[in-house]
């Protein structure tokens, strides 16, 4: 592992990728007259989980069901966006841990619903409203299929829609909740 | 490793980087976690890992230890379902391996070190041993938005993200040995799936590269996939391939498993096992 000196003249990116020459391993190999030092360096992409859009379901009235599109890029409402990059063409499994309810500071709980279909898997930089060519479009959040960082911009994208049922007599306030994602290489 | 590879890991590892600075302003949290594997062993118990917010803002980051292996379903569906408790599995190395700090603030545009120490249990035997280290982060500034009128029902959902790196420590004498139990191929439609039903003989999680080749009958190449494996224990892994328009039939697979060719790992962490070669012929429904 190589130590690296810290200098304020240095960016911490390039400082990152000086670090990820993670592992340098070296061989030496004895001749007669010349001695040769040979180093080999493993550069390991790093793995990014990004949350770049949260679900937005705006302002919501009592009674009244309210649905954000796997597509809704709208300023009251929009779908989640999250971005994974990496190494280009690598596997990844990503579980996502759904609430059911939303809840307020006083207790009273607002049903939230994720359909079977309410997940878009976009491996070409498209949009929700727009998802590059091949995406996967319709896939259920809670059983998402093995994937592969997509190798055109070295990341992949998940568009998330949901909807959320108010009773009728709901009590007004704020409400929250949370939305896991979690990701992890598939070959390692 | 040629210095092509290393020109492309570099390059990839600098436009990761740029993207992800390239889109900070609009990032609402984001933490980028290195290496993507860790190992631990008896002779080098501590390893550390570095975490960095490309963010505008400060992020928030627990760091916990989790279990989960890739398992899989009968039709080669693979998931990680990571247990935090309750974990009975003889080769999980929860409990006993630590991280320090584990839980940080880190500033816009910086980055912190996470130190790991392992303090295994006496009298181990010989292997391999897991655990997860969970990477769980959200905007640091996670406030309510107050209702805008009388009566009115806001709402906001927490984006939490986590980020699932393996911790492998290992001990003693080392094997890696994987068996290919059953190659099943099928053609329907423009689809072919293959499955492949492989069993870990050794003491170690076996890592390789898996190439499956789909071929016509004239031993030309239809199309090709490479892919990073490790397996724990049983894994049925299936590969799905669509055909071109205009392609010649499918007739055969090639598939091929080697220890050789991971760039992600460092050579000196790979234990080699043994290499599987076979042809399985495609099976039209």
């Amino acid at each position: 592992m190589r130590t690296i000196k810290r200098t304020s003249a240095i960016p911490m990116t390039c400082l990152l990728v000086a670090y990820l020459v993670a592992c340098v391993t070296s061989q030496s190999f004895a001749q007669p007259a010349v001695a040769t030092r040979s180093a080999t360096a493993t550069i390991v992409t790093p793995i990014v989980v990004t949350s770049t859009t949260s679900l937005v379901f705006g302002n919501v009235t009592p009674g009244v069901t309210k649905t954000v599109s796997r597509t809704a890029t709208g300023i009251d409402t929009t779908a989640a966006v999250f971005t994974i990059s990496g190494d280009p063409g690598a596997g990844i499994l990503v579980q996502f841990t759904l609430p059911e309810y939303m809840s307020a500071t006083s207790g009273d709980r607002m049903q939230l619903l994720f359909s079977s279909s309410s997940c878009t898997v976009d491996s070409l930089a498209g949009t929700p409203a727009i998802p590059g060519a091949g995406a996967w479009i319709g896939v259920n959040p809670r059983a998402l299929p093995a994937l592969k960082i997509g190798a055109t911009n070295s990341s992949t994208s998940i568009y998330l829609g949901g909807k959320v049922i108010p009773q009728p007599r709901q009590t007004a306030g704020s409400y929250s909740a949370d939305i896991v994602i979690s990701v992890s290489y598939d070959g390692t | 490793m040629n210095t092509r590879n290393h020109v492309r890991r570099y390059r990839n590892v600098i436009l990761l980087i740029a993207i992800v600075m390239s889109i900070s302003s609009h990032i609402m949290a984001s933490i980028l976690v290195a290496p993507t594997v860790v190992f631990l062993s008896d002779k080098a118990r501590t390893q550390r890992m570095t975490i960095q917010n490309p963010t505008d803002g400060p992020v928030e980051v627990s760091i916990y230890f989790s279990f989960g292996i890739p398992e899989s379903d009968s039709l080669g569906n693979i998931s990680v379902e990571l247990k935090d408790d309750n974990v009975t599995d003889p080769r999980s190395a929860l409990g006993w391996i630590k991280a320090f700090p584990r839980k940080v603030v880190v500033p816009a545009q910086q980055s912190q070190i996470i130190r790991l120490v392992a303090r295994p249990p006496e009298n181990l035997p010989d292997g391999e041993y897991w655990a997860r280290i969970v990477f769980s982060s959200q905007s640091a500034q996670t406030e309510l938005p107050p209702p805008t009128e009388d009566g009115a029902i806001t709402t906001k959902l927490n984006m939490i993200m986590r980020t699932a790196i393996q911790v492998k420590y290992r001990t003693g004498d080392l094997v890696a040995n994987l068996e290919l139990n059953q190659t099943g191929v099928t053609h329907e439609g423009n689809k072919v799936h293959v499955l492949l039903d492989m069993t870990n003989r050794g003491n170690v999680s076996y890592m390789g590269v898996l190439t499956c080749r789909l071929l016509d009958s004239d031993g030309e190449e239809i199309l090709k996939n490479r892919s990073n494996i490790a397996i724990y224990r049983d894994l049925k892994r299936r590969i799905d391939f669509t055909l071109p328009e205009g392609s010649k039939l499918p007739y055969k697979v090639d598939v091929e498993i080697s220890p050789d060719g991971r760039t992600d790992v460092p050579v000196t962490d790979m234990i080699k096992g043994n290499k599987i070669k076979t042809v399985a012929i495609v099976e039209t429904q």
